[in-house]
């Protein structure tokens, strides 16, 4: 396991998804930002891109990359081993039946191939997160039935209410 | 008028079709919806007002285009060719007819943006008798706006669609304009006004004008006497035209001079001005820092907590999974088989203990390994649960705490608007301040223009006058030089009734105006008092038709101008009720009569009661549904039980929405 652990090394979001992502984190501009640190958005995407079954193959229009560094990673490394361990388990309990599922959710990795896999399941659902997350904070309208005056926190709320229980 | 059913067909938060049928019963004639915050009460409210008059109500310095009628569902799903719309119909019926709107948005999507274009946009709208539905006929195209205008006065629009939370001043002045035209429609009153336009006020192609013309005469004398008086109508004609444009000339440098004397006053003292800026701008920085500290702790409450709480369901899901996991399992914390493979290599165990190749030691540490990770899961399962229910433990409690720190911001953001706003109407004020002899110069010159123009009216109307009197002697000549024959004399009896008709209708519309100005002066104060139990404040009609709240001071009652929301709502809910119940009961005074244009306009109020107490919320209550002949509210179902309206409910319904869906759908309740 010890050669094909995730999140041992920078993480990169690319093309359109680094734009969105640009327009949801701001760093230290808390009148505009929907998040402290880029990799807080990187775990929430996750969850959500997972919740709403949404993943997003990478894009690699002309966007300058955001990048979080190996640092940040670490110190949240056991929180998305947590999710990846969840993610993988639920998403192939259908394909590998339950039992397994857990094993090989627990096991990780073992071979190149399959840590690419891994990889690639988890950024899959970030994007689509980052795309969900972007559509409900950053593109959508105000309601007259919103209980918040301002739009930032409006649609901060309703993502709570829709995902929140 | 009742409305009998509104249906929404991917309307805003509402995907799909939905349909609520209101109670049109005469004794139980109260629709309830209930719902909780934001579930889309108000969007079923704005539905009203998007179907009758294609706009919606917006909220502060929003635009109607920072709202999108099309539920965002429907939007996600269209790719770039798809079209898909959004209507809404309302159906509604007086005594006699019924009556069905339809409008439709039709939009295309900007894709891959989320954005809604509008691509087409229809009115349409049916009229039926009330019992046989099937007879329907279009309204042309061109004449509904204007129907629905004349059956829902858009100036009144504020207050038979009322909305408590968002009803504020700035709407108040903005209807205010046009009320007392739209209180002479529902009063009945513009019945007489058009009547008297027909009769006599609308030039030669009035009623009298086309009589006079019957009237023949013969030879040269009775033709050139005709001219003559033809002639001075038309300068009669001309003279009236010149007064109503002087009219409206001298009201408009009247409200000039109004503003500037106002102004003047308020600026007496420039140095309170500017201590008043200095204060404000203090203020406003404070309130900006406040806004930047409360966004930062809720973005990052947000940020440290949201991932959790979201991963609830997740979490829940995996920890079934992993409690089923078949075989025995030894749940070893934080230990791995490398941990062992370690300790072996360096030939010395943690206690101290050498190691040594086959020996006890090195075969226990051997079967210990045996358990642990990769070989065995158990160890990681327990680590995987503990986390688990960490995560689940610590956001605990967490939405209600991002709920506060939400309304915080909100409240900040508020504060800090509203001070920006005071400040710039003070730049404004001191840029103006420059020179108050500019002003006085200017006040001078408009009072100069109105003594100027009152001179020209009242020389108009003495021309008016002397025309008046030379044609009443032209007609006199005119008479006596007429033919007698027996069609003259018909016409001039008829003339002379339109005539009678005419001054009698003139006659009865003042009174009229004036009895409906003092009843519903009266009625207001009354019905204030019955709702609100107020002793020191009064509420009162101006004639321009504006709401005055009046204070008792030392000097007598005085108005008040900065009045709390709650206040407003007690004066605009006073002011609602007059009306109804005043054009109810001038209903039933004209029972047997034929004329029927003035019916009672239903009452649909969105959160009518939120900013008001529990008693007065029970007192309101009661008067509602006695006054309007139908009355439709959204409202918490919390304050449903201050209302004690139970009795009179003869439909009810309810918000629904799933947490997990983006759009709601409306149930009707037993």
């Amino acid at each position: 396991m010890a050669s094909f652990e995730l999140f041992k090394s920078d993480v990169k979001i690319t093309g359109k998804h680094a734009r969105m992502a640009g327009e949801i984190w701001m760093l230290n501009d808390y009148e505009h930002t929907y998040m402290k640190r880029l990799i807080d958005l990187y775990i929430l995407a996750a969850i959500v891109g997972f919740r709403v079954n949404r993943k997003a193959a990478e894009d690699h229009s002309p966007v300058d990359p955001k990048t979080i560094f190996l640092q940040q990673v670490l110190s949240a490394k056991d929180d998305l081993d947590f999710i990846m361990q969840m993610m993988y388990m639920l998403d192939k309990k259908d394909e590998l039946g339950n039992d397994e599922a857990v094993k090989q959710a627990f096991r990780g990795p073992q071979t190149r191939e399959e840590f690419l896999q891994w990889k690639e399941l988890f950024n899959d659902y970030v994007r689509g997160g980052i795309e969900e997350l972007y559509e409900r904070l950053v593109i959508r309208k105000s309601d007259p039935d919103d209980a918040y005056y301002d739009n930032k926190t409006a649609n901060l709320m309703n993502l709570i209410q829709r995902f929140g229980i | 008028m009742k409305f009998q059913s509104i249906t929404m067909k991917n309307f805003m938060r509402y995907k799909g079709v939905n349909t609520i049928t209101f109670s049109c019963d005469d004794e139980k004639n109260v629709t309830v919806v209930l719902g909780d915050n934001t579930v889309g009460k108000t969007t079923i409210a704005q539905a009203f007002r998007w179907c009758l008059y294609g706009a919606i109500m917006v909220e502060g310095r929003k635009k109607q285009e920072d709202y999108q009628i099309l539920n965002n569902d429907v939007l996600l799903l269209m790719d770039a060719n798809a079209r898909a719309s959004a209507s809404v119909d309302l159906v509604f019926e007086n005594d006699t007819r019924r009556y069905h709107v339809h409008r439709e948005e039709e939009y295309t999507r900007d894709f891959p943006r989320l954005i809604a274009r509008v691509a087409q946009k229809k009115l349409k709208m049916w009229i039926s008798e009330k019992d046989s539905e099937e007879d329907e006929a279009e309204v042309e195209d061109g004449k509904v706006a204007e129907l629905i205008n004349e059956l829902f006065p858009q100036n009144l629009s504020h207050y038979f669609l009322f909305d408590g939370e968002r009803w504020n001043d700035v709407t108040v002045n903005g209807v205010r304009e046009n009320i007392k035209e739209s209180v002479h429609i529902l009063t009945g009153l513009s019945a007489y006004q058009a009547a008297m336009r027909h009769l006599k006020e609308m030039g030669g192609n009035s009623v009298i004008r086309q009589f006079e013309k019957k009237i023949t005469g013969g030879g040269k004398i009775y033709d050139d006497l005709e001219a003559d008086r033809n002639r001075m109508e038309r300068e009669i004609e001309k003279c009236s035209q010149q007064i109503k444009n002087i009219d409206v000339n001298i009201a408009n440098y009247e409200n000039k001079c109004r503003e500037i004397e106002q102004y003047l006053e308020e600026n007496k003292n420039t140095e309170v001005l500017q201590a008043k800026y200095r204060q404000y701008q203090t203020v406003k920085s404070s309130q900006y820092d406040r806004v930047l500290a409360n966004y930062k702790v809720f973005v990052s409450e947000f940020s440290d907590k949201a991932y959790m709480l979201f991963a609830k369901n997740m979490i829940a899901a995996s920890l079934d999974m992993v409690k089923n996991v078949a075989g025995e399992r030894r749940d070893i914390p934080h230990m791995h088989q490398s941990s062992i493979d370690y300790i072996i290599r360096s030939g010395t165990c943690i206690c101290g203990t050498k190691i040594l190749p086959d020996s006890k030691e090195f075969e226990c540490l051997l079967e210990q390994r045996n358990f642990l990770p990769p070989a065995d899961i158990g160890s990681l399962l327990g680590e995987f649960e503990r986390r688990g229910n960490r995560w689940q433990n610590r956001v605990s409690g967490t939405r209600e705490e991002l709920a506060e720190l939400a309304t915080k911001v909100d409240d900040a953001l508020r504060d800090y608007e509203e001070t920006s706003n005071q400040l710039s109407v003070l730049e404004k004020k001191m840029d103006e301040q420059i020179d108050f002899a500019e002003k006085r110069r200017l006040l001078r010159n408009y009072r100069d223009e109105i003594r100027k123009l009152s001179g020209q009216r009242g020389n108009y109307e003495g021309r008016i006058d002397s025309y008046r009197k030379q044609i009443e002697l032209k007609e006199s000549e005119m008479r006596s030089q007429e033919q007698r024959s027996a069609e003259n004399q018909k016409w001039r009896e008829r003339l002379e009734l339109a005539e009678l008709l005419y001054k009698k209708m003139k006659q009865d519309f003042s009174v009229k105006e004036q009895k409906i100005f003092q009843e519903l002066n009266e009625q207001i104060q009354d019905n204030f008092e019955r709702m609100f139990n107020a002793k020191d404040k009064k509420v009162m009609l101006t004639p321009q038709y504006e709401i005055q709240m009046l204070y008792q001071t030392d000097v007598g009652f005085r108005e008040e101008k900065n009045l709390s929301e709650g206040e407003k709502i007690a004066r605009n809910f006073a002011f609602i009720v007059t009306l109804m119940d005043y054009s109810r009961k001038k209903k039933a005074e004209r029972m047997g009569l034929e004329d029927k244009e003035s019916d009672t306009l239903p009452l649909v109020l969105d959160g009518p009661f939120s900013k008001l107490g529990d008693e007065n919320i029970s007192l309101i209550s009661q008067v509602l549904p006695a006054t309007a002949e139908q009355v439709i509210i959204f409202m918490l179902r919390k304050d449903w039980k201050y209302t004690g309206l139970d009795d009179y409910v003869g439909a009810a319904y309810e918000i629904c929405k799933r947490p997990d869906q983006s759009y709601a759908s409306i149930q009707r309740k037993e």
